[in-house]
């Protein structure tokens, strides 16, 4: 085996509709995982694969989370041209099968007793809708472990409340601690730190039942509720309210036990804006950090953590005044040399490029049977077992029907046939379909 | 003895500060794996944040990122130090470190041991242990361009969620190389930089990144009035509720708002976009929210279907009445730091995780 895809053999089935859950089984993939989406003619996830028709002048107002068209060109089926359905479909396959027909239903159960888990993130009760339900899968496969994810619980109001991951973020608490200074609570920018903490956490899940699996053989059942894994994340602050510590704060990019702890401006060589953050953790780093920029008269006064947080908002003029007409890169590269914690904030074009992301691998040149090579944001670690598994770009609709009806089913092409006629089988959406010729 | 949990069969040392490697040790621990933290003679950097009166069990941070381990304190400048963390080494499964040990030495004494780094940089390439902290690592790995206005500066998310979700990803790959471990006998060196585990997340930044790749346009931090469909913050009567209307839920906000001014936007919800639908619609929707409080609001738009939700403060979401109803709080003895409540366990399952303990005093558990 590939000690660094450890999860080779294993067989994922993926009946996730939200990023969370499409984070989850994109990390089982790239561990070795067979993951195979489950997907229906008849649905289609907005959630995960974007607006299903888009005209080309559109693209121009789309915002941060809808953009990403290769291109700029949405095309006829704009979901293969989308990035983010790229990036949580890497190494992915898709079969395609209408659950809410008996028929259906049989070829999944059929599937469910040849694979490893099963991963869900929809509406609480789908799967029992669908006579899916636990005791129906387990019944079938003892072995396989599932994985359900809502934002907050399977049932009772809980389950009832609908919305994106900011939605519920802001919920936990997540939203207390950020925020400009000097403007109201509701300037507060809304993240997506669920999607992003339900990911790793749902896989852990997986990993360690699996584990427990192939020693046991029992399977089991795994409900991790999105919205408490994100708690944990910040715990501390969670503790903190409760001992006396603020329960809502806003501190720009100020830091309780850091000063200078900011983002200041740097000379913007022909963009419109550019930024570098810069974090001195104790005196020494702010000592060094006075130096790289020039060590004007007047910098004594701050010598201190206590007189640089006493008068913070002059260190921070002090600073933005030393920064402001100074080249980005070259500053950055000053304080790292003098041990000082710093960054450019990077835009996209820079993370691109930047000569770390590239030595570590971050990136992956891939063909993708759309939109051509192109190159990948890919894995979060880096192992000195070998590389993390990329192999696949992000399937088109039904791609592997016919690796997973004949290889991993193995049905013969009577049974084919008759599922293809029913519209079980098939490579586009049935909403692609052309009208019937009397359709008005 | 058999203990049911999914890890109890674990050992790991972890020899680390701060929050990323001693969280990833902690979801460990939390499924029942047994794990010794290693600290120097001063302790974990962590004893003095947030602390009471600066007494080094009592902070919420450490508490919060190392409950239910066991700790020694050992001094690795000194040979002996390094021979007790030795023997610690030959007789565990994965060893958490946080940038500070000599890993080819290690790796090469224990050739079944999985390494786990968590560091800033990560602990290879040009920028090879370079320094960072949470606001670095947002800046340099995360979606900090695009947060916050357009004619500000870019904000960070404060806290240590950077550094949590490097923690998250670490205990996922650790995972991962001891099941290679058990099949194989021999363990790997697993390096997590905060960097690219935030660069690769689901928060934006993984997802604009191959936006840029495929379009040539970087994010850009945005008026959330911009976009026309109501999405973002919003004051209400006794704080803010976040609302996210999409495409398909426009006509279920104009039934909610019950306003006939909207009406030609129910029919046409394109009309969103044009500059008159955005002003209306957003002079309507804060209207109807200056007379209603948060759990209101949440619950009359829940019921017609949009997506309101309350945003609470530290304390309000411990009485939040849907993350109470959904079991997302339980109360525990903390040892130190006395009774307090903490988010239940990340996932349920039978021998999954769960609150193991106080977190080690320092100096002797």
């Amino acid at each position: 085996m590939n000690p660094a895809q450890p999860l080779a053999g294993v067989r994922v089935l993926d009946l996730c509709v939200v990023f969370s859950g499409t984070a989850a089984t994109m990390l089982l993939g790239d561990l070795g995982a067979e993951v195979i989406k489950v997907e229906s003619r008849n649905v289609y996830s907005v959630a995960t694969k974007g607006p299903r028709r888009l005209s080309a002048r559109s693209v121009d107002r789309l915002d941060n989370l809808t953009r990403g068209y290769a291109g700029r060109e949405p095309g006829d089926r704009p979901w293969d041209r989308w990035a983010p359905y790229a990036v949580h479909g890497r190494n992915k396959r898709s079969m395609t099968v209408d659950l809410t027909r008996p028929d259906g239903r049989a070829v999944f159960l059929d599937l469910v007793a040849r694979s490893d888990a099963l991963l869900e993130n929809n509406k609480a009760g789908l799967l029992e809708k669908l006579g899916l339900g636990w005791d129906v899968l387990h019944a079938r496969n003892p072995g396989l472990v599932l994985v359900r994810m809502p934002p907050l619980a399977l049932d009772g109001e809980a389950a009832t409340l609908g919305g994106l991951g900011s939605n519920f973020e802001a919920m936990t608490g997540a939203l207390a601690f950020r925020g400009y200074r000097d403007l109201p609570p509701a300037t507060r920018p809304v993240s997506y730190r669920m999607d992003a903490a339900t990911g790793p956490m749902a896989a852990f899940a997986t990993v360690a039942a699996l584990r427990d699996a192939r020693r046991t053989g029992n399977g089991r059942l795994v409900v991790l509720p999105q919205a408490v894994t994100l708690m944990h994340h910040f715990a501390d602050q969670l503790v903190a309210a409760q001992r006396g510590g603020p329960r809502v704060t806003r501190p720009g990019n100020r830091h309780p036990r850091m000063a200078p702890h900011g983002c200041y401006p740097v000379h913007a060589d022909g963009h419109a804006e550019a930024w570098i953050v810069i974090a001195c953790r104790d005196d020494g780093d702010w000592q060094a950090c006075a130096r790289v920029l020039g060590a004007p008269p007047g910098l004594e006064r701050f010598a201190t953590l206590a007189a640089r947080k006493s008068d913070e908002d002059a260190l921070d003029e002090t600073v933005t005044d030393l920064t402001r007409a100074v080249d980005g890169p070259t500053l950055e590269q000053h304080l790292v040399a003098a041990g000082v914690p710093a960054a450019l904030v990077r835009t996209e074009a820079m993370k691109l490029a930047d000569p770390q992301l590239r030595a570590r691998g971050f990136f992956h040149r891939i063909e993708h049977p759309v939109v051509g090579e192109r190159t990948f944001p890919g894995h979060l670690w880096r192992t000195s077992a070998g590389p993390l598994r990329f192999e696949r770009a992000a399937p088109t609709l039904g791609q592997d029907n016919d690796y997973v009806y004949r290889e991993v089913l193995g049905y013969d092409d009577e049974r084919i046939g008759s599922l293809t006629a029913a519209g079980h089988i098939g490579e586009r959406y049935t909403f692609e379909d052309p009208l019937p010729e009397d359709s008005p | 003895m058999n203990d049911p949990s999914l890890l109890a069969d674990l050992v790991v040392v972890e020899v680390a500060d701060g929050v990323a490697a001693p969280f990833a040790a902690r979801l460990l621990s939390d499924c029942g794996a047994r794990v010794v933290k290693v600290e120097r003679p001063g302790g974990d950097e962590t004893r003095a944040w947030h602390g009471d009166d600066h007494v080094p069990d009592r902070s919420a941070t450490y508490f919060a990122f190392n409950h239910g381990k066991s700790g020694v304190v050992l001094d690795l400048e000194t040979d002996a130090g390094t021979a007790e963390l030795d023997a610690l080494l030959a007789e565990c499964a994965v060893l958490v470190e946080d940038g500070r040990l000599d890993v080819a030495r290690i790796a090469d004494a224990f050739p079944h041991l999985v390494i786990v780094s968590v560091t800033p940089f990560g602990r290879s390439g040009p920028d090879c242990l370079r320094p960072g902290t949470e606001l670095v690592a947002y800046a340099a790995g995360g979606a900090m361009w695009c947060t916050g206005l357009p004619e500000r500066e870019p904000l960070y998310l404060g806290g240590n969620l950077v550094q949590a979700q490097a923690g998250s990803v670490a205990a996922l790959a650790a995972l991962g190389a001891v099941m290679a471990a058990e099949a194989t006998g021999r363990g790997q060196w697993i390096d997590v930089a905060w960097v690219d585990a935030e660069a690769g997340s689901f928060d934006r930044a993984v997802s604009q990144l191959l936006a840029y790749e495929y379009e040539g346009v970087n994010s850009r931090r945005e008026d959330p009035l911009a976009t026309g469909q109501p999405r973002g913050l919003y004051p209400c009567a006794d704080g803010e509720v976040v609302i996210n209307t999409i495409g398909s839920t426009i006509g279920n906000m104009v039934r909610v708002l019950g306003s006939a001014e909207l009406g030609d936007i129910a029919e046409q919800p394109a009309l969103v976009f044009t500059d008159d639908g955005r002003t209306r619609t957003d002079r309507v929707v804060r209207e109807w929210l200056t007379t209603r409080g948060r759990a209101d609001a949440t619950r009359v738009a829940q019921a017609g279907g949009w997506s309101v939700t309350p945003v609470n403060d530290l304390l309000d979401a411990a009485d939040d009445p849907w993350l109470v109803e959904a079991g997302a709080w339980v109360e525990v003895d903390g040892g130190p730091i006395g009774r307090v409540r903490i988010p239940a366990p990340a996932f349920t399952t039978d021998g999954g995780p769960e609150y193991r303990g106080p977190a080690p005093r320092l100096g002797g558990s």
